[in-house]
């Protein structure tokens, strides 16, 4: 494991939209981390990201990271990152990899050990889960205000924005279709908010034409307590982007991209009673940011992270349930 | 803390000299249980007592009223709102304070922009406001809506009076108010009396009325009117003397008024320009994400 100064020194591996868009401007701002270098395996386009961010070095190989960096943002195709990872885990660099950890049970496991084994820390990166918005749905059904959950629903997804590399279409590279790239976001969202991996599975998935992989998901999640999730995702219809949780004494509904907005109503809460329902405002900060400082934070401090071992596992569990009960993608 | 709308219009007036304060105040308590505004039997109450006047009078009334329902209520947990106290104030009771860190912001109907509510309005009680009637600069008279805003007011909304006002009865209005005073203001050696009701309106209206201003032309009251229908007036039970001292000068409330007005121009304005900053924040963003969109492309 690295020594790490008061500012972590990061590289991105991986140089995608995703990255450039949201990533690399967040870290670009943050306050305990520093960007040190930029990894792509197309070398031109690093370079050309790494003058655009103001970075002093790019790589086309995550390997020119060891010793360079306390800590990588890994942002490949879904399929590289179990390698890339427990490559750079093993050089002794934390890691933050963005979700899907990886694409199998087996790969999760893989990547758990080498973090412990080596002392390197990893978390993965369910950014939603920094959102303003949905900390606050955690904070509420923690502190039992809708009381007993009953059931949590919600959607993502839009046309599908093919991206530098468009490696969504391929299995090969992706891992699947939308369920592991967007849909477990939603899945991640509802074990977290329940407390819990699921019992029971439910999936009904779809390719669009000329697809290899499903492009609409839906999955029915049972948890022990009684609660379910219904949760849909798509690549070709535009879905609501929002989580809505009811419990036995009210509901909320957040939206995924207004991180400000949360939506309240409880039998049991006092201000609901004359002024029914409440629309909570919160900082308008990106989950990005809070991310990083989040990550930033627990690698400095030792504290653990937000998103735990075991619903990584959990949340990558339903996605290889759903694959493999025989129900997966019709063209 | 009722279980049913039985008793909204009623109001209880008590009035009372020195020697005997706490047998008028045991005889109150006992008419509005009679009148079941104990049946709910919450499971925890909190009793606020306004802080811009607090007299003796204000604290004994509701360490009496709170000795009631302990006895009358026992497995509810009795709290007491009252931020000047001091540590010692109010044994045996728990204490709630309003703090900044547990507050959360939300959308208002007066406060357009959205306002700080205390945390604790999002749980599970039953509120009651004692609160001492007084002149105060802005509405002239001030009681119970003025003590509801307390909490409101403790927390950085920067809003005028009549929006916290409105916004405190609107998202947390009281289940039993309590307002006292004394015949002449501050005089402790005239009558006491007191007022009580389940409703702050008309409980605000009734005192109002004693104290010589009409309801049209209370401040507070003329506020709440840009919201919502103005309850009819109570029904009283009991008497109450003619209020003295408790009606601040016209003129200064018309100067604070259009102070006010002017300083609501200002925040318009600062509020117009702070939207502005932030739209054009958003600019570089937007840039960067068509830049990407071409670079992909």
């Amino acid at each position: 494991m690295s020594v790490v100064t008061e500012r972590l020194r990061f590289g991105v591996v991986g140089c995608g939209a995703f990255s450039t868009v949201y990533q690399l401007p967040a870290l670009s701002r943050a306050a305990a981390g520093q960007l040190v270098a930029v990894v792509d395996t197309d070398r031109a386009w690093a370079t050309k990201v790494a003058t655009r961010f103001r970075v002093p070095e790019s790589y086309s190989d995550h390997r020119a990271l060891s010793g360079r960096v306390d800590a990588a943002l890994v942002a490949t195709p879904n399929a590289t990152h179990a390698d890339i990872v427990c490559t750079l885990l093993e050089e002794g660099v934390h890691v933050l990899c963005e979700k899907p950890l990886a694409t199998t049970r087996a790969e999760v496991n893989r990547m758990l050990d080498a973090s412990a084994r080596t002392g390197s820390r990893l978390m993965a990166g369910h950014c939603l889960r920094f959102s303003p918005n949905l900390g606050m749905l955690k904070q509420l059904v923690s502190a039992d205000w809708l009381g007993p959950l009953t059931e949590i629903s919600g959607g993502i997804g839009g046309g599908y924005d093919a991206g530098r590399t468009d490696f969504r279409r391929q299995r090969r590279l992706s891992g699947g279709g939308v369920l592991v790239d967007l849909g477990i976001h939603l899945i991640d969202l509802a074990i977290w908010l329940a407390g819990e991996a699921p019992l029971s599975v439910r999936y009904d998935g779809h390719a669009a034409d000329g697809w290899e992989v499903e492009t609409d998901a839906e999955v029915a999640l049972g948890f022990s307590s009684g609660a379910r999730a219904l949760l849909a995702s798509s690549f070709t219809h535009p879905l609501e982007p929002a989580l809505n949780v009811r419990g036995q004494d009210g509901w909320a509904s957040a939206p995924l991209y207004r991180p400000g907005e949360l939506s309240f109503f409880s039998r049991r809460a006092r201000i609901c009673e004359r002024g029914g329902v409440q629309h909570i405002m919160l900082p308008d900060t990106t989950m990005y940011d809070r991310q990083i400082e989040h990550f930033c934070d627990a690698i400095l401090t030792g504290k653990p992270f937000t998103v735990r071992p075991n619903e990584v596992r959990a949340a990558v569990d339903v996605v290889e349930r759903c694959y493999s009960n025989g129900q997966r993608a019709e063209g | 803390m009722v279980g049913d709308e039985f008793g909204v219009r009623e109001v209880l007036c008590g009035l009372a000299r020195s020697t005997n304060l706490q047998a008028c105040l045991a005889g109150l308590w006992q008419q509005a249980d009679q009148l079941r505004w104990f049946s709910a039997s919450p499971s925890r109450i909190i009793i606020q007592v306004g802080q811009a006047f607090r007299p003796a009078l204000a604290l004994d009334t509701a360490a009496s009223l709170a000795a009631f329902l302990a006895d009358r209520i026992p497995q509810c947990a009795i709290e007491i709102l009252d931020t000047a106290a001091r540590p010692d104030e109010w044994p045996g009771l728990a204490r709630r304070e309003v703090r900044a860190e547990d507050a959360l912001f939300v959308s208002g109907v007066a406060a357009t922009e959205g306002l700080l509510v205390p945390g604790f309005w999002f749980e599970s009680f039953a509120l009651i406001t004692v609160a001492a009637a007084h002149p105060d600069p802005h509405t002239r008279f001030a009681a119970v809506l003025d003590a509801q805003a307390d909490s409101l007011r403790r927390l950085p909304n920067g809003h005028p009076w009549q929006t916290l006002v409105y916004e405190a009865h609107r998202l947390a209005p009281s289940d039993l108010v309590v307002v006292c005073g004394h015949a002449r203001w501050n005089d402790i050696g005239s009558e006491a009396w007191w007022v009580v009701g389940r409703e702050d309106l008309r409980v605000e209206q009734a005192v109002a009325t004693a104290a010589g201003i009409e309801v049209p032309q209370l401040p507070a009251l003329r506020a709440m009117a840009r919201h919502e229908v103005l309850p009819p007036a109570p029904r009283l039970t009991g008497s109450l003397p003619e209020l003295k001292g408790y009606l601040a000068p016209q003129w200064q409330a018309r100067v604070l008024a259009a102070r006010s007005g002017a300083d609501g121009l200002r925040r318009g304005v600062a509020h117009d320009l702070r939207m502005a900053r932030r739209n054009l924040g958003k600019v570089p963003h937007f840039v960067r994400r068509q830049l990407a969109a071409r670079g992909k492309g």
